[in-house]
């Protein structure tokens, strides 16, 4: 009873616009209080705000978000579009075959899908709009190809899910690798099939765009890429070292490029810094509600109801996606994580999942919320740079949503395409 | 109001070059640090206490207030812009309230426990004996600050409700200009 009114209480307080970090506090206080009094709430509240930020593997979050900043600061990651252009604009649909490879690209030297969607639109969409391509096509190929940085390493995601279900952080950043590399593929192949099907949201055009050799970009992005997960693969620095290299490399970048001033430093950092300030202080209010989730024993009574039901495991599995699915359409990405995983994670280890496989496709069914209605983040983030009403940026990314499902499909019934790689360091 | 909302401000404004010159120095530090490690087989023995009892608390707690006032803490925002805006206001207002509370019990007891550690001359143990206290008393600087926007929000809120006008909840304009 005190469980429900703690959860009820959460979802009224998130509902009325309150800060998740504000809601969680606030309803994990709430419930402490009527468990436990004010001297168990005094005590915790005395610990776990400077405990909850004093982790040294939480330094990872701040310093690959810095990373991304530093890199959208030094250009390279316009320049990403053109270099990759330049190979395939022949091909059908090239353009958005190379706005699915740009966000492959960003994704690899930046974390952040929101940073990925606002970048790909400044640089892709009036390239492909210019050259007559459907804008609600390529709006939608943008939307979905800025998901990739959330799964494709360094992903910010997957270090937060190894922070809260305590598995190996590069394991798991490496086991997002061949997965990000197949939503790519699923991503081209979708354009593709749209454009088989509709040769006339991506014309053929007979004089080739003269995009700008960009080899020095494409140089730098290589070793940066290297720089963080050629590291972190071969076991020569951890996670979090292998972060603060990526964010002094991409410092380097910036500074070589001549972007680097004290403005644009000063802007990267404190964007770096608000993200972080959000990202902790809902670790925090997570912290002080996680207490009071497992004193009520929610989690346990969910695992041990879950295992008496007589159904196999992968129909809970499909219950557990298909939640994740709904929760994608109304939640950030980062909340889901921070509110499902503590509850859901004991579960999947009893149906006898693996917690890293899980981790990797519960991102993937992330990516999906992120260009779902209504709160489809990067719809919105592409619809204000490039003007493309909303309703089309929908319309435009729906079929690879559909697509996206099946990669979820492929990753569920072959889970060695997650596991294989972190298998081998 | 306007003058309370500029004094907070300010002492944001500061905290906030400290988080950013925080951010900084974890990336140089730990860079060095793992350069060290492999170039002269000699870490920096007092890298992990700087940077886990110091500079990361630094970089979150002295951020946490500016990013309230920039409205940049996460919100759900589908439901709540569906209700009207004085009800709305209301309802957030008497949240806040409860939030408030909580944050300036955080902001009481880290005082509590930063005085604590001075008088007992408590020190973390490791390369280099750093004072406890010097953390802490970064606890209680962003959680005071952070209070102080809570209620300077909370009353925006209650004011919104009676008025039926949006609050002026950051100064953005002034922030864009930098």
């Amino acid at each position: 009873m005190i469980a429900l009114f703690g959860i009820v209480l959460l979802v009224a307080a998130l509902a009325l616009g309150l800060p998740v970090a504000f809601s969680l506090l606030l309803s994990g206080v709430a419930g402490l209080m009527l468990i436990g009094g004010a001297p168990m709430v005094l005590g915790i509240l005395e610990t776990a705000p400077a405990a909850s930020v004093s982790s040294y593997e939480l330094i990872t979050v701040p310093m690959f978000i810095l990373m991304a900043e530093l890199m959208i600061v030094s250009g390279v990651a316009d320049e990403m579009f053109e270099v990759i252009g330049r190979w395939v604009q022949r091909l059908p649909g090239g353009l958005a075959i190379a706005t699915a490879l740009s966000g492959a690209a960003f994704g690899a030297v930046s974390g952040s899908s929101t940073a990925a969607a606002a970048t790909l639109s400044a640089s892709s969409v009036p390239t492909m709009v210019r050259r007559g391509y459907n804008p609600r096509f390529a709006a939608g190929v943008v939307s979905i190809s800025g998901t990739l940085a959330m799964l494709i390493p360094p992903s910010i995601a997957l270090v937060l899910y190894g922070l809260l279900s305590g598995e190996n952080i590069a394991a798991l950043l490496v086991a997002g690798i061949i997965p990000g590399l197949m939503v790519t593929l699923v991503i081209i192949s979708t354009v593709l099939v749209l454009v088989w099907l509709d040769p006339k949201i991506a014309p053929r055009s007979a004089d080739i765009e003269r995009l700008e050799a960009r080899h020095w970009s494409a140089v730098s992005f290589l070793v940066l890429f290297v720089s963080v997960t050629g590291v972190i693969y071969m076991g020569v620095a951890t996670p979090t070292e292998a972060s603060a290299l990526g964010a002094l490399g991409a410092f380097v970048i910036a500074a070589i490029k001549g972007r680097l001033t004290l403005r644009t430093l000063k802007g990267a950092v404190f964007k770096a810094a608000q993200s972080t300030a959000m990202i902790a202080m809902i670790i925090v209010g997570a912290q002080v509600f996680g207490y009071f989730l497992t004193l009520t024993q929610v989690p346990q009574q969910i695992v041990i109801s879950a295992g008496a039901l007589d159904v196999p495991p992968w129909v809970i599995l499909l219950v557990i996606l298909f939640i994740y699915l709904v929760l994608g359409c109304f939640l950030d990405q980062i909340a889901i994580l921070i509110l499902t995983v503590p509850v859901v994670l004991p579960l999947i280890i009893q149906l006898g999942y693996d917690p890293i496989w899980f981790g990797v496709v519960i991102i993937v069914m992330a990516e999906i919320g992120l260009v779902t209605p209504p709160v489809g983040l990067n719809v919105f983030v592409v619809s204000r740079y490039t003007g493309v009403p909303v309703e089309d940026v929908f319309i435009g990314v729906a079929p690879h949503v559909v697509a996206h499902l099946f990669a979820i499909a492929l990753l569920v019934l072959f889970p060695a395409l997650v596991l294989w790689l972190p298998s081998t360091m | 109001m306007k003058a309370i909302r500029t004094a907070i401000g300010s002492v944001e404004d500061v905290l906030m070059f400290f988080a950013a010159a925080s951010f900084i120095a974890i990336m140089l530090i730990m860079s060095a640090d793992v350069l060290f490690r492999y170039l002269f087989s000699s870490p920096l023995a007092w890298a992990f206490e700087v940077l886990t009892r110091y500079l990361m608390p630094a970089a979150f707690f002295f951020a946490v207030s500016y990013t309230l006032r920039r409205g940049e803490h996460l919100v759900v925002e589908i439901f709540h812009s569906m209700m009207p805006i004085k009800a709305r206001s209301f309802l957030l207002g008497l949240l806040y309230i409860v939030a408030t509370a909580i944050i300036a019990v955080i902001c009481w007891m880290s005082i509590g426990t930063t005085l604590g550690s001075w008088r007992g001359g408590e020190q973390f143990v490791g390369a280099i004996n750093w004072p406890v206290w010097t953390s802490h008393l970064i606890v209680a600087t962003g959680t005071a600050v952070l209070t102080l926007r809570a209620v300077e929000i909370t009353i925006s809120l209650f004011i919104a409700s009676a008025t039926g006008v949006e609050p002026i909840r950051s100064s953005h304009a002034e922030e864009e200009a930098i």
